[in-house]
């Protein structure tokens, strides 16, 4: 078959009614499930006799657990379908009528045809969009014969319903998480995952493919539903301001092994998202920016303080934050610097890439933001904690991503996965600022900087 | 506070060791009495809590725990509640019903504490299990139940190996609390650089440069209280900061309340215990 690289076949077996010549034909298709090879040889099943023909009304196959439905087969889309996929579709009587023929009937926007059609082996071409394909078996002396419609099934958590990932790390813990929503907490404590699947085509519903359907959280093996009951997460009821409570959960189609899709769900505390809708709206003031200093544009020899000793004012502190990529507020920058306190109390910061000497980073998740409030300003309500570093994890979790501040929050616990409209917002308030930018070696402009010890 | 020199096993992972003296530890003085003795009371003596002014009596669902191991418990649950000013009671639609029927005739939780932002104070792990009450007639009981106990158990069990390091850093914090609370020794610290720069731990970072720096947040910390916390505020970690490497240290995140503003609370920055000393933790923060 032209589809030799492809897994091979198991059965399923149609025996359709096609009048005196068609006295039985078998159509086997590739497993659904796992797409092998293995031909299970099946039988004809559920017939009856009517005069000289006989009718046969059921989609079957040697292994009675394929059999799902009758009439139809269901295979998840692979994108190596365009290549071609072979169908078995078997003629079992003899003689063999000699104008036999297949027809396959593609679903719009689909150019797959028939390729080396034939009474053993049918191969189709272009199966390029999830669908229903009808092959239908004819011959001259039957006007319509048994008709297979073959589901070629797509099933994924939604990606305008949820978050696709578009940070990555080497440190991820779970790389293999393209996806994340993150969902208020609700007081029911429950979410329905089902809520969140898209299955093409649309013709075909949850309930036809649910028992196909595994669900997993935290590899705690398969759920009895489609609910997430988040309520024995928590000892402490809600998640406070700043808490979230996560879940990886893996979908699967057919056995467990066949994971077809991956989400984490962040459940995220009402108190966050007021929280940051508050100060998003209170910070929207950005006057303050005009005390930050100039930044380097990039470090000096060797990764070192790219301010000269003598500058007067000394706008930057001489120590270099050796990041690493490792720190996962500024995701994968090497290197950053801390300007000194600002009139105002503020702070600037800027992060460099990995370049040697390093090279500033001016924009994205990664680079240095500004500080409404000097780093070194611990306590109270106009604490650094509090008006930068608190939004910014609000900001991270209402965009999904699994992550909470730890006791002594020098670092996050992991990598982020996914940068969306919160952390944009975030970033909007507390911009990198970069434009203005003094090469290593040399002072800042006296007249911008006005940092003080 | 009595002293805590108790002899135990530092490897035989002796929890019911471990509780007494944090329990010794913690009582004020006329509840220290030595380890033994408290061992033959009778696990009957009434526990109580006081709220608000209000003494209520506590009643454990799992009526199986030591007398040392009550004690705790009601000792730790009081000094979260020590700072609630007013609570009112809230009749639960309905009543839940308790595994045993304890002294009393005490048989349902029927209602729960309000406590409103109070409750924020609670550490996570006792917060949804913290004032459920029972009452008959005029009389409240105050419930714990199985579950609020066997959290204690679970945090007693996964400290036990650490349970000398943690144990100094307990006895040790209600000083350091009495310093940085009191703004007229920090008026006076605050005059001179090297007693000041003691109050601060550097975590992950280095220290800072400015003296200034450090001056400002005395000032700011004249206007706050850190609240004596419960055990769950505790948790150690291996010192990363340049300071400490490798040691082990005791991180505590007591709340913070404001001496001014009844709605500020906070829970950081957390406080750091290292070889033998508390200080106010500064992390390197983004």
């Amino acid at each position: 078959m032209k589809n030799g690289k492809k897994n091979a076949m198991r059965s399923m077996i149609l025996l359709c009614s096609l009048g005196f010549w068609f006295s039985a034909l078998q159509i086997a298709l590739s497993d659904p499930i796992t797409g092998s090879a293995a031909d299970k040889g099946g039988q004809p099943a559920n017939t009856k006799s009517d005069g000289n023909a006989t009718q046969v009304n059921k989609v079957y196959a040697k292994n009675e657990d394929e059999v799902w439905q009758e009439d139809k087969v269901y295979r998840l889309f692979d994108t190596a379908f365009t290549d071609g996929v072979a169908i078995k579709a078997e003629l079992t009587t003899t003689p063999k009528p000699p104008d036999f023929e297949w027809i396959l009937t593609p679903p719009t926007g689909s150019g797959a045809t028939i390729d080396s059609p034939g009474d053993l082996i049918t191969s189709l071409t272009d199966i390029d969009v999830p669908g229903i394909y009808k092959l239908q078996a004819r011959c001259s002396t039957a006007d319509e014969g048994k008709t297979l419609s073959i589901i070629i099934l797509k099933v994924e958590f939604d990606p305008t319903k949820v978050n696709a990932r578009n940070l990555t790390h080497a440190d991820d813990n779970f790389p293999a998480y393209m996806k994340c929503i993150a969902v208020r907490y609700n007081e029911s404590e429950k979410l329905d995952l089902k809520d969140y699947l898209k299955i093409s085509p649309p013709d075909i519903s949850f309930s036809d493919i649910n028992n196909h359907l595994f669900w997993s959280v935290d590899n705690q093996g398969k759920m009895n539903s489609t609910i997430l009951d988040y309520s024995d997460n928590d000892e402490a009821g809600q998640p406070d301001l700043g808490e979230i409570f996560d879940y990886r959960v893996d979908l699967s189609f057919g056995d467990a092994s066949n994971v077809i899709d991956r989400l984490i769900v962040v459940i995220y505390s009402p108190d966050t998202e007021s929280s940051f809708a508050n100060w998003y709206a209170d910070n929207y003031d950005l006057t303050w920016l005009g005390e930050l200093p100039d930044v380097y544009s990039t470090l000096g020899s060797s990764n070192t303080d790219p301010e000269p000793a003598n500058c007067d004012p000394d706008c930057w502190e001489n120590d270099i934050d050796v990041l690493g990529g490792t720190n996962y507020y500024h995701h994968d920058a090497s290197f950053g610097m801390r300007s000194d306190k600002t009139p105002g109390g503020h702070g600037h910061q800027a992060c460099y890439d990995n370049s040697t000497p390093g090279k500033i980073i001016t924009s994205g998740i990664s680079a240095g933001t500004a500080d409404r409030s000097h780093y070194s300003k611990i306590l109270g309500a106009d604490s650094h904690m509090n008006v930068d570093v608190k939004p910014f994890i609000w900001a991270m979790q209402l965009d999904g991503n699994p992550i909470e501040a730890p006791t002594v929050p020098t670092n996050l616990p992991r990598p982020m996965m996914h940068f969306g409209l919160s952390l944009n917002r975030y970033l909007s308030r507390r911009p990198p600022r970069t434009a203005s930018q003094v090469t290593a070696g040399n002072c800042c402009d006296t007249a911008y900087c006005n940092t003080h010890p | 506070m009595m002293n805590c020199c108790f002899c135990f096993d530092r490897q035989g992972l002796n929890p019911i060791a471990f509780v007494l003296l944090i329990v010794a530890c913690h009582l004020p003085d006329h509840f220290t009495v030595m380890a033994q003795e408290v061992e033959r009371e009778s696990k009957h003596r009434e526990n109580y809590i006081q709220i608000a002014a209000e003494t209520i009596p506590i009643r454990y669902e799992d009526e199986s725990l030591s007398r040392q191991l009550r004690d705790l418990i009601a000792a730790d649950l009081a000094d979260v509640a020590a700072y609630v000013q007013k609570f009112e009671l809230e009749e639960l639609k309905e009543p839940v019903r308790l595994a045993l029927n304890l002294e009393d005739r005490v048989t349902h939780v029927t209602h729960r504490l309000r406590l409103g932002k109070a409750l924020e104070w609670y550490p996570a792990a006792i917060e949804q299990s913290f004032g459920l009450l029972c009452k008959k007639g005029d009389v409240i009981y105050f419930i714990i139940t199985k579950s609020l106990s066997n959290t204690y158990i679970r945090f007693l069990d996964d400290n036990r190996e650490n349970q000398e390091v943690l144990l100094g850093a307990r006895s040790s914090l209600k000083t350091f609390l009495d310093t940085i609370n009191r703004p007229d020794l920090l008026r006076d610290i605050i005059k001179d650089e090297t007693r000041t720069k003691k109050l601060f731990y550097f975590h992950g970072g280095g220290r800072w440069t400015h003296f200034s720096y450090y001056q400002e947040n005395i000032a700011a910390l004249q206007q706050l209280t850190y609240r004596y916390p419960s055990i769950f505020a505790f948790s150690l970690q291996i010192g990363s900061g340049k300071e400490e490497p490798g040691n082990t240290v005791v991180f505590c995140r007591p709340v913070i309340t404001s001496k001014t503003d009844p709605d500020y609370y906070d829970t950081y920055p957390p406080l750091a215990y290292s070889n033998g000393n508390w200080y106010i933790c500064v992390s390197n923060l983004p």
